[in-house]
């Protein structure tokens, strides 16, 4: 087994506001994510997601319980910033999370927050923007950018730093649908180059190819298993109000319908074959 | 792009103007300006005039795209001409009921305008020769040197980098929340100036709120990318000046010198 990268011990948020009782946002999470699963993380809206996430960026600290990332304890402000060299994080809007004016100063905001010596600053730069296909784009304005162009450059900020583990938190949500399988398409290289990958979404297809799937519901976690194994039951996921991918939905309906179709299709290649075999 | 024109308007051609160090365009535009204020007679501005043209045709910046600096102030010149005609006391020349316009006024305003446009133009060649990345990038390193500002100078170049980042996001989502509004009945073109006023308070509202998600988001990511304040912060971009800026800094302080100089030409123009 690989190296546990982020491990959640009996896990609280509570989202205290000042007129509002505590609003409990994660409750008791236990967890343990290992180095180079790529982990899909769905629920329904309020579920506790990004509180999750946040947590594991040491954004926000537990309200009790632990977080270790890399070994770390989040609560320990002497690793705050190893941490969150160790893990990164992609965010939804793309507009909102760059920060210089043009695109290869952007990229090179988390090296320079590094102390990193400027000709090294420059290699990353340089290699981050050629990993998402932006270094063309390398001297314009975040203006001149479409929504998906924006993200890939929130990316290579991200892969400049060199971190062990993404956290992407809904950065498909704004995107149409090319841009979001372009940005599908850079997780899964950055997973088999070995970074730890942890996707948000609400789009089931995205997250088909995840190697494992965590569900969450009312700030706990409810389901937790390969894509296999949360997608053979539909009805539990629709009681929880989350859609089945259009393929796993359609060999449900065969099957119902009375076709000899194994469950746990996830592919249209799969659907075919085992249509192919039925006599 | 409409939005270019808010944030700078950066003209590039890699001219040796655009080659040298922001922070030698600075202290050059610095120096420019106090001597603006040096010149006394209408020989001066022919000096400063002849220097300026001598840089546009350097910068290979085309003379329209300077010029259209001065159209957004053409209105505060006129204003300045204007009150300096009416109000400099001295001798009458001319008498229009209560206004009374004087030898000093007319010199005056004179004076004024040709410092204002030379001064304007002055500025707007700086920032069509450096991209408003060095600008920020000289800006910082010269405040550094400044002492008290010295401590803050990162802060204030932060400061500046983002809000010429978001000033092209903010006027998008003004021009959108116009356009929300415009389509419920607001009216922003009354002839009336006080209800075209009020029109724009409901503007400023989820201005704001959205400004400050924008600023919260942003502040996020920042934390997220292990930013941490000035300190242990290194850049990619190390300013270094060259041999062409030591040669600007000659060429400059010449000019100035010959500006001075026309402080001493007796004869007068006008
Ligand atoms: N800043 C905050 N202050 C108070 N309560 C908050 C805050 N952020 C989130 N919450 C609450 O915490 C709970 C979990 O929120 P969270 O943002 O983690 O959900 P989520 O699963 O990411 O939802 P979504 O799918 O909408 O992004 C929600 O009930 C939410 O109302
Ligand atoms: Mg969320």
């Amino acid at each position: 087994m690989n190296k546990k990268i982020i491990e959640l011990r009996d896990v609280s948020f509570v989202y205290d506001s000042e007129n509002a009782p505590g609003v409990k946002a994660l409750d008791e999470v236990s967890l343990d994510i290992y180095e180079g699963e790529f982990v899909g993380i769905v629920g329904k809206n309020g579920s506790g997601k990004s509180t999750l996430a946040k947590l594991l960026n040491a954004l926000i600290l537990p309200s009790s319980g632990k977080v270790f990332v890399g070994g770390m304890d989040s609560a320990d402000p002497q690793y705050t910033t190893d941490i969150r060299k160790v893990c990164s994080m992609v965010f939804q809007n793309p507009d909102n999370q760059m920060v210089a004016t043009i695109v290869e100063e952007d990229t090179a905001f988390g090296p320079e927050n590094l102390g990193l010596a400027p000709d090294k600053i420059r290699r990353r730069v340089d290699e981050s923007l050629k990993a998402v296909g932006m270094y063309d784009f390398k001297d314009k304005k975040p203006h001149q950018l479409s929504g998906g162009q924006k993200q890939r450059v929130a990316i290579a900020g991200v892969i400049a730093m060199h971190p062990q583990c993404i956290v992407f938190d809904e950065s498909t949500a704004m995107l149409d649908p090319a841009g979001r399988a372009d940005l599908i398409n850079i997780m899964h290289t950055l997973n088999s180059e070995g970074v730890t990958v942890i996707f948000i979404t609400h789009y089931m297809e995205e997250i088909v190819g995840a190697s494992r799937i965590i569900v969450m519901g009312d700030g706990k976690i409810i389901g937790d298993g390969t894509p296999r194994e949360i997608f053979s039951n539909p009805k539990w996921l629709e009681e929880n109000r989350l859609s089945v991918p259009e393929i796993v939905a359609l060999s449900t309906a065969l099957r119902e319908g009375g076709l000899d179709i194994p469950p746990g299709i996830l592919s249209e290649d799969e659907l075919v074959e085992a249509l192919c075999r039925l006599k | 792009m409409k939005n270019d024109v808010v944030v700078g308007q950066y003209y590039p051609t890699n001219s040796v103007i655009h080659r040298l160090d922001p922070r030698t365009k600075i202290m050059s535009t610095l120096l420019y300006i106090v001597f603006l204020f040096v010149a006394k007679n209408i020989w001066g501005y022919i000096a400063a005039l002849f220097f300026l043209s001598l840089a546009v045709i350097v910068s290979k910046v085309p003379v329209g795209y300077v010029l259209r600096g001065l159209k957004g102030v053409v209105f505060i010149v006129c204003m300045t001409l204007v009150f300096n005609l009416i109000w400099t006391p001295g001798e009458a020349l001319l008498t229009l009921g209560p206004i009374i316009i004087t030898r000093q006024g007319v010199m005056a305003s004179i004076n004024m305008a040709f410092r204002l446009l030379l001064l304007i133009t002055g500025t707007s060649m700086m920032s069509l020769c450096t991209a408003t990345i060095a600008l920020t990038d000289g800006i910082e390193a010269l405040i550094k040197k400044v002492p008290f500002l010295g401590k803050v100078s990162h802060e204030i170049s932060m400061m500046m980098s983002i809000a010429l980042r978001f000033i092209p996001s903010l006027t998008e989502e003004l021009d959108r929340i116009m356009k929300a509004q415009k389509s419920r009945g607001a009216d922003f073109e009354s002839k009336n100036l006080v209800k075209r006023i009020k029109s724009y308070v409901p503007l400023l509202v989820p201005l704001f709120v959205s400004a400050f998600q924008r600023a919260n988001d942003l502040a996020m990511a920042m934390e997220a990318r292990c930013y941490k304040g000035g300190e242990g912060r290194t850049r990619l971009r190390i300013l270094k000046y060259q041999k062409i800026d030591f040669a600007a800094y000659i060429i400059v302080a010449l000019a100035m010198g010959c500006i001075f100089a026309t402080r001493y030409i007796p004869f007068k123009l006008i």
